[in-house]
Parts: structure tokens; C-alpha cells; sequence
């Protein structure tokens, strides 16, 4: 019996749970197999040089075969992936799922597919939470002037220009260095990654629980590769990624607080936002939708706030 | 190395090279002086560093400076140093032909897909379509150097240019 | 024959013929892609050489090149080697312990190989060569001593470990980097200094006019000041390492043209444009090397052959000075950022099953990658010195084995002492876990 082995790009390492997404999934697809498929997980973006924006064109070309890539960087090549970074739009989990499993979400799963990959199913990178070390922040006005490390697509920079912060664009591996010597003043990441990534050796000693986005992941495959296998096999890699991602929604999110404690055990000063602090960070970032949704597309972000409402 | 007397891809890499002295410098002293930086700065450096890289390695190879090892012609006579050369130019001419059909086909690629760069939302092809366009340029510049080599008949003065 | 193997023999055969060594890289890896992959992939070579030279840490290597033509241009670092030199005065070794004591003060601004090595060459290359050491160990030398410069922070490599392996303070790293990167400089001068005797390179004088120190440390101010501005400039959150390099290019022009006034405007665009070669030469291997990276991961052969290097035993010590001989041979034929990319993944699960303390092991890492730096054939520092030194690359392999063996008595002197990278980040307060 032939055996063969898939590529599957990731940008975090097995450390994070996005690189245990696509370890799980690998332990699922050989299992369920008999041995027969493999996936061998490729993490740190390696097959691209590390370069995690240019990953969705490799894997269309044919260079990857799949991958468990996040919507911030497949939002390059896919414009109608930005949904998920509108400032603000999903207030809690509910929210994340009434669009992921819903009409929201199979446009976008429709867009990936018109630019070339198979989606198959949807992970979760958590809510983006932002932290500095200047002081806490609870209202858009706290923000003015601060030097914000961000990556990933333009509408970064217009929500936190529209805050009145001075975002910059670097990689992490400058920002590390920068935050730990005080060029920049703060981040934004999710919470798995500030913990284990210990942004708080950087300086990072204030944190904001604003919720100000969250970031699917998603596990997709090059057409070229999912057009060469048998419909039992695109069935069993398709189960196996959705087990996968619903296995590591449900993990991350059970994980959070006790994240969260392990982060506030080391002196970090967490704030979480009352509902009058959020809706003064929401109102201040209307013009970005105002500018965002005609690229994003208005069908999409309509059904994404339907929803959200009906949730 | 005389005044004026520059190449095309030698003013191409003189300008990446300076510019990306002018926008880091000129980020350093905007956000020291008024809590500002360019958000910019990351994307426009990644870019003149891919130009200056491949702008740089024409200018090297009109001179044949590219370092590699030159044991092998030592010991060889007129002729199998020219046969030599041609094996060495033709090495260089798949692997910058490769690169000049996959990254044509890549930029390509990118503009009908209307793919756009991480940072500023700019097309990505604009930034792409320079790395075949510049490894033609190393072939164009190989090819010269290959030529006068091939007419040259003297090694030792070949090795002191 | 196996693709492994299709790609190592291209690439040596390729080298023996005399291709450079990055058109090399690129067959190598395309032999390998044809022989175990598919034609198809060879798309590798549209998108991964240009993402492997797209980064902006990579930056800081043409601004540090600069700066040596810069440097050397303006007299600088002519004034640092004379005050070494008055110092130290002619005896055997002397110039040796200069360059490598410039090295490391050079170390201590830039974070990257190759631009230290292009700066240093540059410099003390043509006082070597007057007081009667050959071309090729100097370059050798040169080039092993520059590699610390991802030892003494700032360093971009030790930068680039923190990211790979998440959660380290950066300051316990490159507080650590510091003493085996002394270490490792000071490696270099046992070889140097009983060569220089045997043979008598650099003979003593008694009659040879010393310069006076007072007279030589005043010129050699403007550029003495050069690290205390840019490390101060660091910890202060001025700049990031990688503008730190710009700073460098800046200050260099300043004090050129207004203090040492040796620069002007055309002889500063044929620095530029001498600088866009040598730039454009270590790129282009750079950006090649990550093809035939890109070939050995996708076919497992790194993976293959850590494998079989540690399936030899499971003894802590054992297997760390295999782990460090992967590494060395790894180090042979990559660049510094694809072992990081590609090893670490490999590695990390081995340093958390024996805890090998993650600040020592990245430092041990580091001290092997700077060793890589000028082991032929792949050896960024060594290419960058012989082109300075306009000789040819096989000339100096005997030289760099020599140092490549003192060097690695340092790794192991660490491997045995962690407390030699480990006693001042705990000193400083840093958390090293
Ligand atoms: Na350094
Ligand atoms: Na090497």
C-alpha cells in the first residue's frame, strides 16, 4: 500500500496553540489512515524563509501542501479575510463562532477557495490583547502617542492611528529588542502568545483586556494537491482538520485563565474594560469600517454583524 | 574606479544602499524628536534590500568577483580554462534562468491574483517583478565578463584585474 | 543515488569547477528538487530567493560594510589600530592581538559576521601584511575573529534564537553571549601567537620608534567613542540593533567629514558603490543558500541526519557534543539564519528532555554558528576577508581549520563551565530559565 507524506506550514511552533493545531491534526490524519497518510508539520514558517505573508501564494503554487495559516496573514491574498480584523467586531466568543460557523463564514471560505486553496476548517489564534509598558490604558485618550509594534495589514494602522497611537510595522525579531529597550512602547497579541513568548521580559508590565479583534486560523489545502486524492481521503483530511481545529478552539479557550493568572503571577497589571470603556474604543474606530468595508466587501461584514446580533 | 563611469545597476544599488541609510536615519531621529516613526520604514528596507542584493551581485559579476574557488584553472591549460569558463557561465545561466522564470511567473501570478504587500496595501507584483528583471541583468553582466575572459589568453593577467 | 546525495555532489562538483559558490548552492538545491521532489517545486526559486534576502535584520549587513569602507576611508579605524599598536608595541603577535582586539570592540557594535569581517579586513589587512604575515592567515584570522560579533551583543543571531525558542529574557542572552565571546576571541591568540614565532612574523624591534600613546589615544577618540554611543544609544532605547548600524554609517560620515575631513563627495560614491558589491556578493549567497536549505528540509535530509547523529546514545554530554558536531557540519554549508530556521525545531525537544539550561544552549548554538562563519566552503566571514585581501578562497582552508579548532576548545571549555556564560546574566539579575 502506497504511503504519502504532506507538507503543512505553520507559523508558531508547537509551543503555541497554533502549532499544536497542526501537530493534532497530523496525529489525527495518521491514525485515522492506518499510517497510510502523513503530515509533517513545518513550523516557524520555514518554507518560506520564515516570510509568513508569502505563505498562502506557496501554497498555491504548489510549493506547500497545506497549511493551519491565520487570517492576518492570509489577508494579502484574500481581502475578504481583513473581516476579522475590524476593530471591535466580535465582542466574545459567541460572536467569533455566530460568524465562523455560519453564512459570515462560508464567504469567506468561498474567497480563499476562488484565490486557489481548499479551506477546510477553522482553528483559533484568540483575541488580541494589547499591552505597553507606559501605564494602563482603559480609554482611547491613554493611547496617544504610544509606539505600538503591529504586522500584518494596513487596516492595523488605521485603527491605531484612529486612536491617536503611533503604530509601527516590524517583525518580531526587532520588536523584541525594542520593547525590551523602550524604542517601542507596547504590542498585541494574543493572550497564549504574550505567556508564552514572556512579553513581560520585555517590558510589557501593563495589560488591556479590550478584545479588540480576534484571529482564525484556518486549515487549508493547495487545489493542486486536493484535486490528486480520492474523495475518501479529502473526506478523511477534512474531518480530521475540523476534529483538529475544534479540538484546539475548545483547548486554547479552556486554557485562558489560567493563562491569564500565570501572567498576573508575574506582576503584570491586567485591566479588563467595563462596558462604557469598550463602547468609547468602538465609537472612536467607526471611520476604519467606514474606509474598510468596500474592500472587504458589504454583503460580508452585513451577514458578519447579522450574526453577531442573532447570536 | 573612476568618477561617472558607473553602471546602470551600480547607480540602482548606490540609490537602494542610500535610501535605506535616509529612511532608517530618518526613523531613528522622527521618533526621538517627536514620538512618531514611519510605518513604512520595515517594507520600503525589505524591498531596496532585495534590489541592492541582486542590483550589487550584477555589478559583481561584470568583474567576475563572485567568490568561488579557483584551484581548478591553475592546473589547466588555454583551452580547457575556456571550456571551464563556458561550464561555469552555463552553471550560472540555469540557476539565474530559473530564477528568472519563477520569479517572472511569481510576479505574474501575484498581479492577476491582485495580491497586496503586508504593510502599506501596495500591489505585491511592484516589488516581485524586480528580482527577474535584476537576475537578467546578473546573465547580461556574466555573459559580458565571459566573453573578454575568452578573449583573454594571458591567466595571470586575468587574475590581477 | 539518493536526492541527498545528488545535491551534495552537484554542489562539489559545481564548487571544483569553479562556479561561485552561490550559483553553486542554487544547482545543488535544484538537483536535489529534481532528483527527490518534482520539477514543479523548482517555483522554490522564484518566491525563496527573494524572502531569504527579504528580512529586515539583513539590513544591518550592507549599512555595517558601509561603515568599514566608511572607517577605514576616514582614518578611524587606522587611529584605533595605532593606539593598539602603541599600546601593545611590535612583538610576535602583536598585530594579531590588535585585529582580534578590534574584532571585538567592533563586535560590540554591529551584531552580524560578515560586516565586522569587511570592516576589520579592511583595516588592519594592509599593516598585517607590511610587518610580514601572509595574506591568507590574516584573512583567516580575521575572519574567525570577526564571528564573535553574534557572540558580544548586540548580536542579530542570538536575537533570532530568542524568537525561535519563545519566553528567554533577551538581556540574560546577550549578557551571556558576552565572556564566551571574550573567550573565543582570546582562543584565536594561542595559534596566532606561537605561529608568529615560529615563523617569525612580526619580529621585535628594540629600535623601532614607539608611537606615544598619549598622541595616538587622542586620535583615536572620535573613534573609541564609536561603541560607547552606539551600546549606549541600545540601552537607552534610542535605536533597535539593526538601526544601530545606521547610526554607525551616520557617525562614521560625520567624524570623516568634519573631524578627520578625509571624505568627499566622489570619493564617497565610490564607497557606496564598492559597498553595493560586496553587498550584493554576500546577498546573493544568502539568498541561494536558503535554496539549498529549502531542497534539504523538504527532502528531510537535516532531519535524516540528526536522526542518525543522535540515535547514538542517550547520554546528556554525549549527546550535546553531538548535537554541537551537527551543528559544526551543518555549519559548513549553511548560513547562519537557515540553522536557525531549519535546527532549532530539531533541537528544542532534546534541550527540554536532558533541560539543558535554554540560555548556555543557545549560547553554545551561537559559539557553533560563529564557528560556521569561516569553516569552508560556505563561510560568509572568509569570503568577505579574501575578497578584501584579493586572495583566492582554498588558500586560507588550512588557516581556518587551525582556528576552527581553537574555537571549539572554547565551545567546550563552555560546554564544561556554564558558568562562564551563565555567572553574569545571574550577576546582572536576568532570569536564565
Ligand atoms: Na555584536
Ligand atoms: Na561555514
Amino acid at each position: 500500500q502506497e504511503t504519502r507524506e504532506f507538507s503543512v506550514s505553520t507559523v508558531l511552533s508547537e509551543a503555541f496553540p497554533w502549532g499544536q493545531a497542526a501537530s493534532k491534526w497530523a496525529e489525527l490524519v495518521k491514525e485515522r489512515s492506518d499510517g497510510r497518510i502523513t503530515l509533517k508539520v513545518y513550523p516557524n514558517a520555514q518554507l518560506v524563509s520564515g516570510d509568513q505573508t508569502r505563505e498562502f501564494s506557496a501554497m498555491r503554487s504548489g510549493l506547500i501542501d497545506m497549511a493551519v495559516g491565520s487570517t492576518i496573514n492570509w489577508s494579502t491574498q484574500v481581502p475578504e479575510a481583513n473581516l476579522f480584523s475590524l476593530p471591535f467586531l466580535m465582542p466574545d466568543n459567541a460572536a467569533v463562532d455566530a460568524i465562523t460557523q455560519g453564512k459570515a463564514g462560508q464567504i469567506v471560505f468561498d474567497a480563499i477557495e476562488k484565490r486557489g486553496i481548499v479551506p477546510l476548517a477553522w482553528g483559533e489564534n484568540g483575541f488580541r490583547e494589547l499591552s505597553n509598558s507606559r501605564g494602563i490604558l482603559t480609554q482611547p485618550a491613554d493611547l496617544k502617542g504610544l509606539k505600538v509594534r503591529v504586522v500584518g495589514s494596513p487596516l492595523f494602522l488605521d485603527t491605531f492611528n484612529a486612536l491617536g497611537a503611533n503604530p509601527t510595522q516590524m517583525s518580531w525579531t526587532d520588536a523584541l529588542p525594542a520593547l525590551t529597550t523602550g524604542a517601542v512602547d507596547g504590542q498585541e497579541n494574543p493572550l497564549s502568545v504574550f505567556d508564552v513568548a514572556r512579553a513581560d521580559r520585555a517590558n510589557q508590565k501593563y495589560l488591556t483586556l479590550w478584545h479588540y479583534m480576534n484571529d482564525p486560523l484556518i486549515f487549508g489545502a493547495s487545489k493542486r494537491v486536493w484535486s490528486k486524492l480520492s474523495t475518501a481521503d479529502q473526506q478523511l483530511l477534512k474531518q480530521a482538520a475540523y476534529d483538529a481545529g475544534q479540538w484546539e478552539i475548545a483547548k486554547s479557550r479552556a486554557e485562558l485563565d489560567a493563562t491569564l493568572k500565570s501572567i498576573r503571577d508575574r506582576g503584570v497589571e491586567v485591566t479588563a474594560l467595563t462596558p462604557e470603556q469598550h463602547q468609547a474604543f468602538v465609537t472612536a474606530t467607526q471611520g476604519v469600517y467606514k474606509k474598510w468595508i468596500p474592500k472587504i466587501g458589504e454583503d460580508l461584514v452585513e451577514a458578519a454583524q447579522a450574526a453577531i446580533t442573532n447570536r | 574606479m573612476s568618477k561617472n563611469n558607473f553602471s546602470l545597476e551600480s547607480w540602482l544599488g548606490i540609490i537602494a544602499l542610500g535610501s535605506i541609510c535616509v529612511i532608517s536615519l530618518a526613523n531613528v531621529l522622527v521618533r526621538y524628536t517627536t514620538n512618531a516613526s514611519f510605518a513604512f520604514t520595515e517594507e520600503f528596507s525589505v524591498f531596496l534590500i532585495v534590489i541592492l542584493a541582486f542590483s550589487g551581485a550584477a555589478v559583481a559579476a561584470k568583474s567576475n568577483e563572485h567568490i568561488r574557488i579557483t584551484l581548478l584553472e591553475k592546473y589547466l591549460g588555454l583551452t580547457g580554462r575556456r571550456i571551464i569558463y563556458i561550464i561555469q557561465w552555463l552553471g550560472s545561466l540555469i540557476v539565474l534562468s530559473l530564477i528568472v522564470w519563477y520569479g517572472g511567473l511569481l510576479a505574474y501570478e501575484e498581479f492577476t491574483w491582485e495580491s497586496t504587500s503586508p504593510g502599506l496595501g501596495y500591489p505585491t507584483w511592484i516589488y516581485l517583478i524586480w528580482l527577474p528583471l535584476l537576475a537578467v541583468a546578473i546573465i547580461f553582466r556574466s555573459t559580458q565578463n565571459l566573453i573578454s575572459r575568452l578573449k583573454m589568453d594571458d591567466y595571470s593577467e586575468e587574475v590581477q584585474q | 543515488m539518493s536526492p541527498d546525495l545528488w545535491m551534495l555532489v552537484v554542489f562539489g562538483a559545481c564548487l571544483f569547477l569553479g562556479m561561485p559558490v552561490a550559483f553553486a548552492l542554487g544547482l545543488g538545491g535544484a538537483a536535489g528538487i529534481i532528483t527527490g521532489l518534482s520539477p514543479d517545486m523548482l517555483a522554490t526559486l522564484g518566491t525563496n530567493t527573494y524572502n531569504s534576502v527579504a528580512k529586515y535584520p539583513l539590513i544591518a549587513i550592507p549599512l555595517f560594510i558601509l561603515t568599514g569602507l566608511i572607517f577605514e576611508r576616514a582614518g578611524v579605524a587606522a587611529s584605533l589600530v595605532n593606539l593598539a599598536q602603541s599600546l601593545i608595541g611590535r612583538r610576535y603577535g602583536g598585530l594579531s592581538l590588535v585585529a582580534v582586539l578590534v574584532c571585538l570592540i567592533m563586535g560590540g557594535m554591529s551584531g552580524s559576521g560578515p560586516a565586522d569581517a569587511a570592516a576589520v579586513a579592511m583595516v588592519m589587512l594592509p599593516s598585517m601584511t607590511k610587518a610580514g604575515y601572509p595574506r591568507p592567515f590574516s584573512a583567516s584570522l580575521i575572519a574567525a575573529a570577526s564571528s564573535t560579533a553574534i557572540l558580544i551583543p548586540p548580536s542579530i543571531a542570538l536575537i533570532l534564537y530568542s524568537v525561535m525558542i519563545p519566553g528567554l529574557d533577551l538581556r540574560a542572552l546577550f549578557a551571556a553571549g558576552l565572556f564566551p565571546g571574550l573567550l573565543a576571541g582570546a582562543s584565536l591568540l594561542i595559534p596566532a601567537y606561537i605561529l608568529s614565532k615560529r615563523n617569525g612574523w612580526e619580529a621585535p624591534d628594540p629600535d623601532a620608534k614607539r608611537l606615544s600613546i598619549k598622541d595616538s589615544f587622542i586620535k583615536a577618540i572620535p573613534a573609541l567613542l564609536a561603541p560607547v554611543i552606539i551600546l549606549g544609544g541600545l540601552r537607552s532605547g534610542l535605536f533597535t540593533p539593526t538601526e544601530a548600524a545606521v547610526v554607525a554609517v551616520t557617525y562614521g560620515l560625520f567624524i570623516g567629514t568634519f573631524i578627520y575631513r578625509l571624505l568627499t563627495l566622489s570619493s564617497l560614491l565610490s564607497l557606496f558603490n564598492e559597498a553595493v558589491k560586496i553587498s550584493g556578493i554576500v546577498l546573493l549567497i544568502i539568498s541561494l543558500a536558503g535554496i539549498f536549505a529549502w531542497a534539504g528540509t523538504t527532502l528531510g535530509t537535516f532531519t535524516r541526519l540528526a536522526d542518525t547523529i543522535l540515535s547514538v546514545s542517550d547520554n546528556s554530554l554525549t549527546l550535546l557534543l553531538l548535537v554541537m558536531l551537527l551543528v559544526l557540519l551543518a555549519g559548513m554549508l549553511l548560513d547562519a539564519i537557515s540553522i536557525y530556521l531549519i535546527l532549532t525545531p530539531i533541537l528544542v525537544p532534546l534541550m527540554s528532555h536532558f533541560e539543558w539550561n535554554p540560555i548556555w544552549f543557545g549560547i553554545l548554538l551561537a559559539m557553533n554558528i560563529a564557528i560556521g562563519q569561516f569553516t569552508p566552503p560556505v563561510a560568509i566571514n572568509l569570503m568577505v576577508t579574501t575578497k578584501v585581501a584579493n586572495i583566492r578562497l582554498e588558500q586560507t582552508f588550512g588557516w581556518a581549520l587551525l582556528f576552527t579548532v581553537s574555537m571549539f576548545s572554547a565551545l567546550l571549555l563552555v560546554i564544561l563551565f556554564p558558568q562562564i556564560a551563565l555567572w553574569l546574566p545571574q550577576y546582572l539579575g536576568y532570569s536564565t530559565r
